[in-house]
C-alpha cells in the first residue's frame, strides 16, 4: 500500500474524486495517520489564504472607482439631439465637432501613469500593452471609424501568423489598421492553410505557377559594382592571378608574370581544420568520461559509505531501520548498493492473513499515552492511541515488530515491540519509559 | 465540490444590443454591461496584486482600459474573461516596469509585510504564523499557477469551470493546482524549519 500523492490530496480537497477513486482515497486516508496529517495540512494553507482573501471592498467606492474610469477614459462629443454624452471609440477618429481639438497622438509603448494623482487627472492616461515588438515597430497607420468587430475578429483569424499580426495582440482587442482603398476586401479574400495556421498565400505546393526566385549565379547589373558577391569572381583572380596557358592548372602573377603552384581547390577542408576538428571531439569525449569517473568516485570514494535502499516486504535483518527508506550508513566492506526487491504482488507468495489486535500504550505509572504513533514494520499499517492509550491496530498472523514513537519526547526515537498477532490474543500492553 | 456560482465565468457573453449601444457611445449602457462584473473583477484584482490597495488602483485601470477597448471585447464569450485578461496584463505592465520583489518576510515592502485588506498582523491571533507564510508562499508562485490557485480557491470553481476559463486542459488544472499546492507546502516546511 502506498501513500497518497499530492495531485490525489488536492483532487480529494477539492471534491473533484468520484466513485472507486473517490472511495480508494477515503478509505486510505482513514488507515493512514501520515496522508491525513498531510491533507489536514494542506486543507489548513488553503484555509489560510481563504481567510486572508475573504474580504469584500465598499460597494460604493466601487461603483464610484468604476464609473470615473469609464468617464475618464471616455471621450465625449457635444451632444447634437440629447444630452446623454457618449464615448469616442477610436482615439484616432475625428471627433463629431470641428471645432474640438485632436487628442494627442499615442505612442505605442509609454509607461503608464497611475489614477488618482489630482494634477494628472485631466490628462488621458496611457494604458499601453505589453508587447517586446513595440520598440521596433513602424508607426502605425491612422485609422478611421469602421467596422471594428470584422476586423477584431478577422484579426483573430490570422492570429500569430507572422510578426505584422503580432503588432497588435489579439487579448487587447486593438483593431486591425484599415486597409487600403484598393485592397481586397477581407470577406473575399481567399484562405490558405499550412503550416498550422492561415495564410494569405498557398503552399509552395499548391502554387500554380512556381515562385520567381531572383538568379542569385548572375551579379547585380549596377553600374559601381557594388552587390556583387566575391563568391561570383575566381580564386586566382581575386589573388592577382590568371591561367597559364602553356602550362594547365599552372598559374602566373598578373604583374610580375612568376609561374606559381596552384591555389588549394575551393571547398576542400584544410588539413588544420580537420584537427581541429578531431581535437575538439577528442576534448569533449575526454571531459564526458572524466565528469562521469568523478561522479562515480564521488559517490563511493571519498565518504566510504554506501547506499542501501530498501523496499517494503523485503526480510530485513536490521529492525530499526524502516521499511522503503533509503538509508546512507558508513561502511568499509560492504558492496555499494544494496538493493532488496519485493517479491511481486501477483506471484506466488501467500499473503498471511490479517489480525486484529488491540491493546493500551501506558507510561511507567501506568498512565494512558495519548497520541503515540504505532508502526507495523513490516507494513506501513500506522494508527495513534486515543485519549486513554488504546488502540487497534491489523498486521498478518503472528510475531510482529512494532515501532512506538513516544509523542512526549522529541519524536525521533522509536521503542521497538514485539507483539503477538494471533486469533483470541489478549489486549497488549505497552509500558514507555 | 464547494463551489460558487460560475456565471460570471461562464455566461455567453453581454447583451448585444447593450454592447452595441456601449460601443457606439452611451456610456449607462457601458456602466450596465460592467455592473455583474465589477466584484468578481475587483477579486481577480486582489488575487493578482495581493494587496487592497494595489487591487483598486489595478481595478481602475482596468475599467479605464476597457473603455478604451470596448471595440476589441470578443461577442459570445464571457466579457469578465476579457476584462481579467487585461488586468493581468496590465499587472504583468508593472511587473515589468517595477518589480515585485518577495524579498525577506517581516522587513517593509516584502510580502507578507501586511495583510491583503492593509491591516496589520495580528500576533495573538492562532494562526498568523500559517497565515503569514501562506501568504508569501502564495505570493511566490508562478503566475499562471497563482491564477489557477486564486479561481480554485476564492472563486471556488469547478475544475471544468476553471478550465473553461482559462483554456486549459482539466487535468492540466488539476496537475498545476496539485503543486502549486505543494509548493506552498514545501516553502511552509522550509520556513518552519527556519524558524
Amino acid at each position: 500500500m502506498s501513500h497518497l500523492t499530492t495531485a490525489q490530496i488536492s483532487a480529494s480537497l477539492d471534491g473533484a474524486l468520484t466513485g472507486p477513486d473517490s472511495e480508494r482515497v477515503l478509505e486510505h486516508l482513514s488507515s493512514c495517520v501520515l496522508c491525513k496529517e498531510h491533507r489536514d495540512r494542506v486543507a489548513t494553507h488553503d484555509d489560510a489564504l481563504r481567510r486572508l482573501f475573504a474580504f469584500e471592498p465598499d460597494h460604493r467606492a466601487l461603483d464610484e472607482s468604476a464609473r470615473a474610469a469609464v468617464e475618464r477614459f471616455a471621450r465625449f462629443t457635444p451632444p447634437a439631439n440629447a444630452d446623454k454624452p457618449s464615448i469616442q471609440q477610436d482615439a484616432h477618429a475625428t471627433p463629431a465637432d470641428p471645432a474640438q481639438p485632436l487628442p494627442p497622438a499615442r505612442e505605442p509603448s509609454r509607461g503608464m501613469r497611475t489614477i488618482g494623482a489630482d494634477a494628472e487627472a485631466d490628462q488621458p492616461l496611457d494604458i499601453a500593452p505589453r508587447l517586446d515588438t513595440e520598440r521596433t515597430t513602424p508607426p502605425r497607420p491612422e485609422r478611421g471609424p469602421g467596422s471594428l468587430v470584422e476586423t477584431y475578429d478577422a484579426f483573430n483569424d490570422g492570429a500569430y501568423a507572422g510578426p505584422a499580426a503580432r503588432e497588435s495582440p489579439p487579448m487587447l482587442g486593438r483593431p486591425l489598421p484599415k486597409p487600403e482603398a484598393n485592397a481586397e476586401p477581407l470577406a473575399t479574400r481567399k484562405e490558405y492553410r499550412h503550416g498550422g495556421v492561415r495564410r494569405d498565400t498557398p503552399a509552395p505546393s499548391e502554387r500554380e505557377t512556381p515562385v520567381r526566385r531572383p538568379d542569385r549565379s548572375q551579379p547585380a547589373s549596377r553600374p559601381d559594382g557594388f552587390g556583387v558577391k566575391r563568391e561570383q569572381e575566381p580564386a586566382w583572380a581575386r589573388l592577382g592571378l590568371q591561367p597559364d596557358p602553356s602550362a594547365p592548372g599552372a598559374f602566373r602573377e598578373t604583374l610580375t608574370g612568376a609561374v606559381i603552384s596552384p591555389p588549394p581547390v575551393a571547398g576542400q577542408r584544410s588539413r588544420a581544420k580537420r584537427s581541429s576538428s578531431g581535437r575538439t571531439v577528442l576534448i569533449a569525449s575526454l571531459a564526458l568520461i572524466g565528469g562521469l569517473a568523478a561522479v562515480a568516485l564521488a559517490i563511493r570514494l571519498p565518504t566510504g559509505a554506501h547506499l542501501s535502499v530498501r523496499f517494503g516486504g523485503a526480510k530485513d535483518s536490521t529492525p530499526a531501520s524502516t521499511p522503503g527508506s533509503i538509508e546512507v550508513r558508513s561502511a568499509t566492506t560492504a558492496p555499494p548498493v544494496d538493493v532488496a526487491v519485493p517479491p511481486s504482488p501477483g506471484g506466488p507468495a501467500t499473503t498471511p492473513e490479517a489480525l486484529r489486535l488491540c491493546g493500551q500504550v501506558v507510561d511507567v505509572k501506568g498512565r494512558p499515552v495519548d497520541g503515540a504513533l504505532l508502526t507495523v514494520a513490516a507494513t506501513i499499517t500506522q494508527t495513534r492511541t486515543s485519549a486513554d492509550g488504546r488502540f487497534c491496530l491489523e498486521a498478518p498472523a503472528g510475531m510482529q515488530l512494532v515501532e512506538v514513537l513516544d509523542p512526549r519526547g522529541t519524536g525521533t526515537t522509536a521503542r521497538q515491540v514485539r507483539l503477538s498477532f494471533v486469533s483470541g490474543a489478549p489486549e497488549a500492553r505497552v509500558v514507555l519509559p | 465540490m464547494d463551489t460558487r456560482s460560475s456565471m460570471p465565468w461562464t455566461e455567453s457573453g453581454p447583451n448585444a444590443e447593450l454592447l452595441r449601444q456601449a460601443r457606439s457611445g452611451d456610456v449607462d449602457a457601458l456602466l450596465r454591461i460592467l455592473d455583474p462584473y465589477k466584484l468578481p473583477l475587483w477579486r481577480a484584482c486582489l488575487a493578482i496584486t495581493q494587496q487592497q490597495d494595489q487591487a483598486d488602483r489595478l481595478f481602475e485601470e482596468t475599467i479605464g482600459c476597457a473603455t478604451q477597448e470596448l471595440s476589441g471585447a470578443p461577442d459570445g464569450q464571457p466579457l469578465l474573461l476579457w476584462l481579467v485578461r487585461l488586468a493581468r496584463e496590465l499587472d504583468a505592465h508593472h511587473a515589468r516596469t517595477s518589480p515585485r520583489d518577495p524579498g525577506v518576510p517581516g522587513e517593509a515592502g516584502s510580502a507578507g509585510t501586511n495583510r491583503p485588506d492593509g491591516k496589520p498582523w495580528d500576533e495573538s491571533a492562532p494562526d498568523v504564523d500559517v497565515e503569514r507564510h501562506a501568504l508569501r508562499a502564495y505570493a511566490m508562485l508562478d503566475t499562471d499557477d497563482r491564477w489557477l490557485l486564486a479561481l480554485r480557491l476564492f472563486e471556488r470553481l469547478s475544475y471544468p469551470d476553471i478550465a473553461r476559463a482559462t483554456g486549459v486542459p482539466v487535468d492540466e488544472v488539476a496537475g498545476r493546482l496539485a503543486a502549486a499546492r505543494d509548493e506552498i507546502d514545501r516553502e511552509l516546511d522550509a520556513e518552519e524549519r527556519a524558524a
